[in-house]
């Protein structure tokens, strides 16, 4: 048995008795990635065991039943046992490659052009950004005296360093059939630095015109270094000059020709042999500025900002041949940037622990290929963040982070970018006038039966083909679905029956790629996800069925359409019937042998269903009951915010745009769970703030309480946190404590307060501020959230809510009969493109982070928030500090 | 001309937002974008006198229950929505003439109760009469509507336009009254 299939066995059964369902499921997936490796896959008997194996598992640990532990050690044995039996032979191809004419020809072929391309094509795309020279502006600095004949003189100064350096690993193991290995491994590393500094000095005199004078002085060096270990083959005659070769990756390619082809120079090889490569790039680029003012000596001023690139790339690439042709390809890697800039006067570099806002913005993609190859993908994420550093007006710090990650698997290297700057334009249409109505029309299962979506078993073979045309079989829909034209152009969809825009959004010609977006954001205003998932399962087992290469791309585009709605299904939806249907697809796709996409599948599931929140562990602290309780004056403002910002970024963070959708349709506080505790923490804090002023007994220490409310809104502002700022601001603004006298300190700092939240465009609440005007949100919203934007919307749900609201009352769902020949339940797409432009705000968003950790001691002062009055016994209290003007008879 | 900030307010569903794209678009339109600039302003006339109303509509909002006194504090006129499908609409709403005049801090502020989606009747909940009687005790004008039939919809926001020309002229002849005493 396999060494992995046996660890991982074992590890399971351990892990069986602590009866963790997380711990049982990943070991579980651990266990399937082992077998499938390992294995041959096509062992109808070792599917079957697998299959049921997975079955009782799923059985305890998705749907939590009953279910007897040795039933499943039993399952587990049997694996076990035929795994044994049937290990992966090495003289078939990779069991997971279905024969067809295009994987013939491809072992014909002589191995190293294609191939060589996929690692360098992707480095390419992820070539060393060109950093941009850095020129920070600094305050003009005015001269305040009134001397007219001094001499000024400025001096600037200039200083970029950069360093490269690359280092490329490549490593050759061949299997004789003997048994022995050879090995064979390169390593190479260039290094390079450039220096290089300007200084301008200008001079200035009363009666001079400016006289400036220039300093240049550039320094270059580079250095190069080659080692082979055990090297069998060819040469390593350098070609060209190594910096050039290190400016353009593809160029090493000769180099690496070669040395196949010494590899293919042995051909009558008939072991296995692997060949691995690593690359590793390094580069930092640090750029200095600094200005200095004098006049007549004295120095008038001072500003220095210095920016450090840095990036790192690792990437490595594993191929496996048999003899001489490729029959595996894989490959991993990472790349990160960073950017910091800081801003500051010389000297006092040194600044306390500054107030930070992290921003992390986490983007996820899941390959989209369109070529048609064999089990070919490439996955990757990105993760970008952007912090900025304030700890006074003269020093600031900003820091940008990218990271990308990806792996990838035979040849297929194309990446999916979306293109959202057509969206506005699409939304600008106003009309109906210009609809291309369908050239076919389909009677629409009009609610004939009217029956809630069930768990269908997709294990079972399709039993019957149905009476009825069915669209989800069909290749191309676009024929049913209605699509706008404007001057005989075709333009956007703008409606359909239901099956034709689920079919249109998975097929891979026609479609595009926002309105995959659109569809995917926005179908469960017109299909529930169960219901969704059952047809798309339907149209990829009729697709996967087919032989023809169109039909196995639409297979693999409606399988990663899947896939995308049940990395973003909600827990709401995560019920039985679903979790049952996804399971027995990811059964039936172990039947038919594509491991792959059942690991893919199952794993997707199994994070959804971990992912369930409590807010406890947000609101919630371990700690006791301190000695002496503590008081709001215990802590500090900006720590405060902090903490208030923490509680919002985390609970905000669960609330799915489907929530959003839902809740403007049909306010089911179950089915927006994430988005009522959201809503729940703005209120209580706003009148936890209004017990703690109110219930202080004299006036002395109610203002104090004020002003260090409006302390903590100074530091949520610069945070951007304008949910917590505007749930304190409707407190202090709130009447029962806006009626009471103040002085003029609280009054003024009122004053700036409201000031602020108009001038910042508040986003949250549209017409709750005075001399609010309406603006055009989402343009201003995406405005402000580019990462170079220190002004970070950290929510805006009111105004989105709203929005999703009148989009809702005002946009009919169905497009009107008389409008596309009568035909029936033609959803309008429109009124759901709508609604994507507007949660696709919240969704950019969203990527933003804050990087604060908990601090336990605070969050356990706020004691969720649940210490407070309510709204009558505010009103009680304000009466009783000042009594009303008002006869108290109109008590309804 | 005049202005008027008019907010509607009732718990959530009872359709305050489709009254108000009934009455900004006048007709059940087929698209409907509310982020464009200016959809919540409206030109009315009343009475032979022109006046632009901007409305505030809480709709979609109604959980964040703090920032109704900023909601109050802010508009002019208020018209209070309840379902006539449902009571708990209707009970929602008892306390809201109250929770208005405290935060307004006077007794003369322009209401206006309304019983929306009277074109289903037949899952009538609330009787006219009820509120009919609520008003009577708001010392209120009282209408029922239907935002989806366009029935008098116009009619209820001419309606507030005139409670509030009257409140404002009142509290004006009030105030030339206590200047000469």
């Amino acid at each position: 048995m396999s060494k992995e299939i046996d660890i991982s066995i074992r590890y399971l059964e351990n892990v069986l008795s602590t009866n963790n369902s997380t711990l049982i499921l990943s070991s579980t997936a651990a266990l399937l990635e082992a077998v499938s490796k390992n294995c041959n896959t096509t062992d109808v008997e070792l599917k079957r065991s697998l299959i049921s194996l997975l079955r009782i598992i799923d059985k305890k640990c998705f749907l939590n039943q009953e279910v007897d532990v040795n039933q499943i050690k039993f399952s587990l044995q049997e694996v076990g046992k035929l795994s044994v039996k049937c290990p992966k032979s090495s003289q078939k191809a990779a069991p997971d490659v279905k024969k067809k004419p295009n994987a013939e020809f491809r072992d014909m072929e002589p191995i190293p052009n294609p191939d060589e391309e996929n690692i360098d094509n992707l480095l390419n795309q992820l070539n060393l950004k060109k950093v941009p020279s850095f020129a920070p502006a600094f305050p003009d600095i005015k001269d305040d005296s009134d001397d007219e004949n001094g001499v000024t003189t400025k001096q600037k100064e200039e200083e970029r360093a950069e360093q490269h350096g690359q280092k490329v690993c490549e490593e050759e193991v061949v299997k004789l059939p003997d048994g022995r290995e050879i090995r064979m491994k390169k390593t190479k590393t260039v290094n390079v630095k450039q220096t290089s500094k300007h200084v301008t000095i200008s001079t200035k005199s009363a009666n001079m015109p400016e006289v400036s004078r220039t300093f240049m002085n550039a320094r270059r060096g580079f250095d190069e270094d080659e080692e082979e270990e055990n090297t069998n083959f060819g040469s390593s005659n350098l070609r060209s000059d190594p910096f050039e070769r290190f400016r353009s990756m593809l160029k090493d390619k000769d180099e690496k020709t070669e040395a196949v082809e010494g590899e293919s120079a042995e051909p009558g090889t008939p072991g296995s042999s692997s060949k691995s490569k690593t690359i590793e790039r390094t580069s930092e680029v640090s750029q200095k500025v600094s200005e200095k003012k004098e006049k007549d000596g004295r120095l008038l001023a001072e500003h220095e900002a210095s920016k450090l690139d840095k990036s790192n790339l690792f990437a490595k690439q594993v191929d496996t041949y048999q003899g001489t042709s490729l029959i595996d390809r894989k490959g991993e890697g990472s790349y990160e940037e960073s950017t910091l800039v800081r801003n500051a006067l010389p000297r006092d570099f040194q600044v306390t622990t500054p107030p930070r806002m992290h921003v992390v913005e986490y983007m996820k993609m899941f390959g989209d290929d369109k070529k048609n190859n064999e089990n070919e993908y490439l996955k990757g994420t990105t993760i970008s963040s952007y912090v900025r550093l304030n700890s006074n007006l003269t020093t600031h710090e900003e820091q940008f982070k990218k990271k990308i990650q990806f792996e990838f698997s035979t040849a297929g290297t194309s990446s999916t970018t979306i293109d959202l700057d057509n969206l506005s334009d699409l939304l600008n249409q106003t009309d109906f006038n210009c609809l291309r109505p369908p050239n076919k029309f389909l009677e629409e299962d009009t609610p004939r039966i009217v029956e809630l979506p069930k768990a269908i078993d997709w294990q079972r073979e399709p039993t019957s083909v149905p009476p009825q045309k069915d669209l989800l079989l069909e290749h191309d829909a676009v024929d049913y679905v209605i699509f706008r034209e404007k001057e005989g152009k075709v333009l956007e969809v703008r409606g359909g029956p239901k099956d034709a825009l689920i079919v249109y959004a998975t097929q891979s010609t026609h479609s595009s790629l926002l309105y995959q977006e659109a569809f995917l954001i926005t179908f469960r205003t017109f299909i529930s996800a169960l219901e969704l998932v059952n047809k798309l399962i339907k149209r990829y087992l009729y697709m996967s069925l087919a032989n023809d290469s169109q039909s196995e791309s639409i297979a693999r585009h409606t399988f990663s359409v899947i896939v995308r709605i049940i990395d973003e299904v909600t827990q709401y939806e995560l019920d039985f019937d679903l979790i049952t249907s996804v399971t027995s697809f990811v059964y039936r796709l172990i039947h038919d042998g594509n491991f792959t996409y059942s690991r893919i599948l199952r794993t997707r599931l199994l994070d959804r269903i971990k992912d369930s929140f409590d807010i406890q562990t947000v609101l919630g602290t371990n700690l006791c009951k301190p000695k002496k309780p503590h008081d709001l004056f215990d802590f500090k403002s900006a720590d405060i915010a902090c903490q208030l910002t923490y509680i919002d970024s985390q609970l905000y963070h669960r609330i799915e745009s489907a929530e959003l959708l839902w809740w403007s349709q049909e306010q089911n506080e179950k089915k927006s769970k994430n988005l009522v505790n959201f809503t729940e923490q703005f209120n209580n804090l706003s009148f936890w703030v209004r017990t703690l002023i109110i219930t202080q007994s004299t006036q002395k220490e109610r203002e104090r309480h004020m002003m260090k409310f409006v302390k903590i809104m100074k530091h949520l502002r610069e945070m951007c946190n304008f949910n917590s700022y505007l749930a304190i601001l409707s407190a202090i603004m709130s009447t029962p404590l806006a009626r009471l006298e103040w002085g003029k300190n609280i009054k003024d700092a009122l004053k700036v307060c409201l000031y602020c939240s108009v001038t910042l465009e508040n986003l949250n609440f549209r017409n709750t501020l005075p001399s609010w005007t309406p603006h055009n949100r989402i343009k201003t919203i995406e405005r402000c959230c580019k990462p170079q934007s220190p002004h970070v919307f950290h929510t805006c749900n009111g105004i989105i809510l709203q929005d999703l609201t009148f989009v809702h009352a005002g946009n009919p769902d169905t497009i009107p009969t008389d409008r596309c020949n009568g035909a029936k339940n033609m959803i309008n797409f429109l009124k759901r493109w709508n609604q994507f432009a507007i949660l696709d705000s919240i969704r950019k968003l969203k990527k933003w982070n804050y990087d604060i950790k908990k601090n336990d001691i605070i969050v356990q002062y706020f004691n969720g928030f649940k210490d407070c009055v309510d709204e009558e016994r505010t009103w009680q209290l304000s009466h009783q500090i000042k009594p009303s003007n008002r006869k108290p008879k109109t008590q309804s | 001309m005049r202005e008027f900030k008019v907010v509607v307010l009732g718990s959530g569903g009872v359709g305050k937002s489709a009254l108000t794209v009934q009455f900004v678009s006048s007709t059940f339109i087929e698209k409907y974008d509310p982020t464009i600039e200016d959809f919540y302003r409206k030109e009315i006339e009343v009475d032979g006198q022109p006046s632009v109303l901007e409305i505030l509509d809480t709709a979609g909002t109604e959980q964040f229950s703090s920032m109704r006194d900023l909601y109050i504090k802010n508009g002019q006129g208020f018209v209070v929505v309840y379902s006539i499908t449902s009571q708990q609409t209707f009970h929602d709403i008892r306390n809201m003439k109250e929770q208005i005049v405290r935060v307004k801090g006077s007794e003369n502020v322009p209401i206006l109760l309304v019983g929306n989606k009277c074109d289903l009747s037949h899952q009538r909940q609330v009787r006219s009469e009820e509120g009919l009687a609520l008003a009577e005790s708001w010392s209120c004008p009282f209408t029922e509507c239907s935002a989806k039939n366009n029935q008098n919809v116009n009619v209820t926001f001419a309606e507030i336009v005139r409670e509030m020309n009257y409140v404002q002229s009142r509290s004006r002849q009030s105030k030339t009254c206590c200047s000469l005493m």
